[in-house]
């Protein structure tokens, strides 16, 4: 039960960075903004869904899993950011489409 | 709740499926489609249907995207991208279509388990424990087989229009920024395990041949998009023989089978000679899907290197 | 326990409606991909969220092929874009 109380807790708190995330990706007026509020709802959002899905989950293997899922998200999504603000740098007229 | 993530799910399905037809960009209906194989994956897990989740998480997020990026600088060149054309006169025969559909399906009569007993009252006689697996390559091999086939026939055709006789494309120059290197030097690894992880476990869970060889495929465009030498270090015998190893597999049982005077296709059910199919048509998959991508790519680039000149 | 989660599921995948605004609006191609790739973050989380409603663990591994993949998009999406300097290499 206890268990089931700090899942629901982690849970709403990695929504609610989705939801930062999401916010920001929405209303940030350029694009360095916005692959900032990209890499908050990776980080954390996802973080904290993960581990609070860990506090329900009964085996341990299913809970190293999501941590390595967690992590390999974490590496995609950091050097995804990386590539993206490298192409917006070097490429700071792009034309609209 | 379940229902209303259900609707969610397909209203996000349908607006963005409208949206992908209706969009102003190409660059714009190419996201949205990578969107799209995101909310399909998300439906297929919903309807209990992990294996094609797991396929379409992989073609989706690994192949489609690069496939359709690179068809897209292919096909319009950045600031001549047109409108959309306009379909409306299509509306009228389409919701006729949809109509008859429907007044076909209201016929059919409802039968939820479909061919799962069928499929059920099978699984002693195949040494499998998966029965999705068993239907892949025992009950009905020779879908399979001529899907490889058809696979191998696309691989050929590339070469036959793009007039090479070498599969393997000259490879980019290596990125010279560190994060992409060690990015690589990270995700591969992770990518040849994870592909022969979701092998091994097509035996006896969701998984398979299939969407091992699309992540393997995902694994050597990345090799290629990172310009590692070791994709033009192999020779080319043994990327052609690993091209045809799954579809000339599966001929070599039928020709057995043929020989012994058995229907085609019955094989000896040992676990170990399935097993050898599976491997060898992921392996193939893998090698066809990987010369498909970079295959189209090598005479993109050089046809508009001699478009230059 | 399990209501909760579907509910969290629906409030991730609202969470991605709202967010194909900004690829409807771009208005640069770099603004289209970072939705995609917050689209597969948010993506990732729902279907672990739905592993664990609906008890189906191998909806996991659709998670991890997500988490593994989705930057190639973005690593094609960068190199096609930028093929000049690319193709003669402008570095070491």
């Amino acid at each position: 039960m206890i268990f089931d109380i700090i899942s629901i807790i982690l849970c709403l708190a990695g929504a609610f960075f989705f939801l930062g995330g999401t916010v920001g990706l929405l209303r940030f007026p350029d694009n360095y903004s916005r692959l900032h509020a990209l890499t908050k709802a990776d980080n954390l959002g996802l973080g904290f869904i993960v581990l609070g899905l860990m506090f329900t989950s009964s085996a341990l293997p299913e809970i190293i899993k999501m941590g390595l899922i967690w992590l390999l998200a974490l590496v995609g999504s950091s050097s995804a950011c990386y590539f993206i603000g490298h192409y917006i740098y070097r490429l700071p007229s792009q034309e609209e489409e | 709740m379940a229902l209303l993530l259900d609707m969610l799910v397909a209203f996000a399905l349908v607006a963005t499926a409208w949206r992908i037809m209706r969009s102003p960009g190409h660059f714009q209906a190419v996201v949205l489609f990578i969107t799209f194989g995101l909310l399909l994956s998300l439906a297929w897990a919903r309807l209990h249907s992990p294996d094609i989740a797991l396929a379409e998480a992989a073609v989706g997020a690994g192949l489609a995207g690069v496939l359709l990026l690179d068809t897209l600088r292919a096909v319009a060149p950045p600031g001549t991208v047109k409108a959309g054309a306009h379909f409306s006169w299509l509306l009228f025969p389409c919701l006729l279509l949809a109509g008859l559909l429907s007044l076909s399906i209201m016929h059919i009569q409802p039968d939820i388990h479909g061919l799962s007993r069928a499929v059920a009252a099978g699984m002693q006689a195949t040494s499998l424990e998966y029965p999705v697996t068993a239907v892949l390559l025992d009950f009905r091999g020779y879908d399979t087989w001529l899907e490889l086939g058809v696979l191998l026939a696309a691989v050929l055709g590339l070469l036959c229009v793009r007039r090479k006789n070498s599969i393997r494309a000259p490879l980019l120059p290596a990125p010279a920024e560190p994060v992409g290197r060690w990015l690589i030097s990270i995700l591969l690894p992770i990518i040849i395990l994870v592909g022969g992880f979701l092998l091994w476990l097509g035996a006896f869970a969701p998984g398979g041949a299939f969407q091992a060889g699309v992540v393997w495929a995902a694994g050597g465009v990345l090799l290629w998009q990172a310009g590692h030498p070791s994709l033009g270090a192999l020779p080319g015998s043994l990327w052609r023989v690993s091209a045809v190893l799954g579809f000339a597999l599966f001929w070599v049982l039928a020709a057995a089978a043929l020989i012994r005077n058995e229907p085609m296709l019955t094989h000896p059910q040992a676990k170990g000679w399935i097993l050898a199919v599976e491997y060898a048509a992921a392996l193939s998959i893998a090698v066809c899907l990987t010369s498909l991508a970079i295959g189209g790519q090598k005479s993109e680039v050089r046809g508009q290197g001699s478009g230059d000149r | 326990m399990q209501i909760f989660y579907l509910a969290l599921a629906c409030f991730l995948l609202l969470n991605i409606l709202a967010g194909l605004w900004r690829v409807m609006q771009g208005p640069t191609p770099a603004d289209r991909m970072v939705s995609a790739q917050l689209f597969g973050t948010t993506g990732v989380a729902i279907l672990l969220v739905l592993a664990q409603a609906l008890e189906a663990p191998y909806i996991r591994n659709a998670a991890l092929l997500f988490a593994l993949l989705m930057i190639m998009a973005v690593l094609s999406f960068v190199r096609k874009s930028t093929p000049k300097q690319g193709q003669t290499g402008d570095g070491p």
